[in-house]
């Protein structure tokens, strides 16, 4: 991986984040919308708002609407909200609140 | 990964971010941003755009800045374009920098007040070590010569109490010092005087000008 966008831990930041093809990640407080290519909401991170992906990697907190083709929630991924994934797995001690559906 | 990303936020190239940033102690920008960054340190990368206020210590320049900055140090380097206003207190541009913009050295005026007000009460601090004072030598050298005397006048009364005896040369400096007082008063009163006076020889100064500055347009009409 050689660059990505990374919002780091602490930092907490509001608005909309156009990805691009670089990965996203987010170990800080995210509030607003992302479009983008992957998106990984490291172990401390907290998501709320609408997440548009085609790869998500979820270990923190998500709060609010995702759609992606695959989804992979870890074991210490917390969802609550809706999520909309073609390809979907959860780990072991995750907890995951809300309604899960097809994005296609 | 945590490792590998550390702590320093990362807007990469391609990325487009619109937004409000908090919390930031340092940031790097190889996208387009539009935000207002309060932050430590801020490097703008080759290709990376920033819009918006910012308020940072260590800025490193390589992309397209446009916004109000007040920044400790700038460094703009050969790639940098940069338009706005920049408040900085130090700056290194490199050949090649392009600049449009408004620059202010930012010499923070609160400092030097501070200093010449309330020395006596920096002295009870200690020296500040902190930033260049100007002052320093005229400011900081009178208090501690009355220092010095202070300290020697309360030796003295201390060893007169003890009864110890005195020599007559000590006790004349002693009584040296209160008249030494009186001409501190003194020169405080005209200290408060010259004010008025040097109105006057403004005064006088400004009409001396006006007539050199006619005197200097005649021939060139």
């Amino acid at each position: 991986m050689d660059e990505f966008t990374h919002i780091s831990n602490g930092m907490e930041i509001e608005g909309n984040l156009n990805g691009g093809d670089l990965p996203v990640i987010v170990d800080g407080r995210f509030t607003g919308e992302i479009h983008a290519e992957k998106v990984i909401l490291g172990e401390y991170g907290l998501f709320v708002g609408k997440l548009f992906a085609a790869h998500v990697e979820i270990s923190g907190q998500f709060n609010g609407e995702l759609v992606c083709d695959t989804l992979n929630v870890g074991a210490t991924g917390k969802i609550d909200g809706s999520v909309k994934a073609d390809t979907l797995s959860i780990d072991l001690g995750a907890e995951v609140m809300g309604s899960i559906g097809r994005a296609t | 990964m945590d490792k590998v990303t550390g702590n320093k936020a990362v807007i990469a190239s391609g990325a487009n971010f619109k937004g409000q940033i908090k919390n930031t102690p340092s940031i790097e920008i190889n996208g387009t941003v539009e935000a207002d960054i309060n932050a430590e340190k801020l490097a703008i990368g080759e290709g990376g755009k920033f819009v918006g206020a910012a308020n940072v210590e260590l800025v490193v320049i390589s992309g397209h800045y446009d916004g109000n900055m007040e920044a400790g140090s700038i460094w703009a380097t050969a790639t940098a374009e940069i338009s706005g206003k920049i408040q900085y207190k130090t700056i290194q541009l490199d050949r090649g920098a392009a600049l449009n913009c408004r620059f202010i050295h930012n010499w923070k005026q609160e400092k030097i007040t501070s200093k010449k007000n309330d020395y006596l009460v920096s002295k009870k601090e200690g020296p500040k070590k902190d930033g260049i004072d100007i002052e320093s030598h005229k400011t900081l050298e009178e208090p501690t010569e009355a220092n010095k005397k202070n300290k020697r006048n309360t030796e003295i009364s201390e060893r007169a109490k003890a009864g110890e005896s005195v020599p007559k040369s000590v006790t004349h400096s002693l009584e040296a010092k209160t008249e030494n007082d009186d001409g501190f008063k003194l020169f405080a009163d005209w200290a408060k005087k010259a004010p008025e006076e040097d109105q006057k020889l403004r005064g006088k100064g400004l009409g001396i000008f006006k007539f050199g500055f006619r005197a200097a347009k005649l021939p060139d009409s």
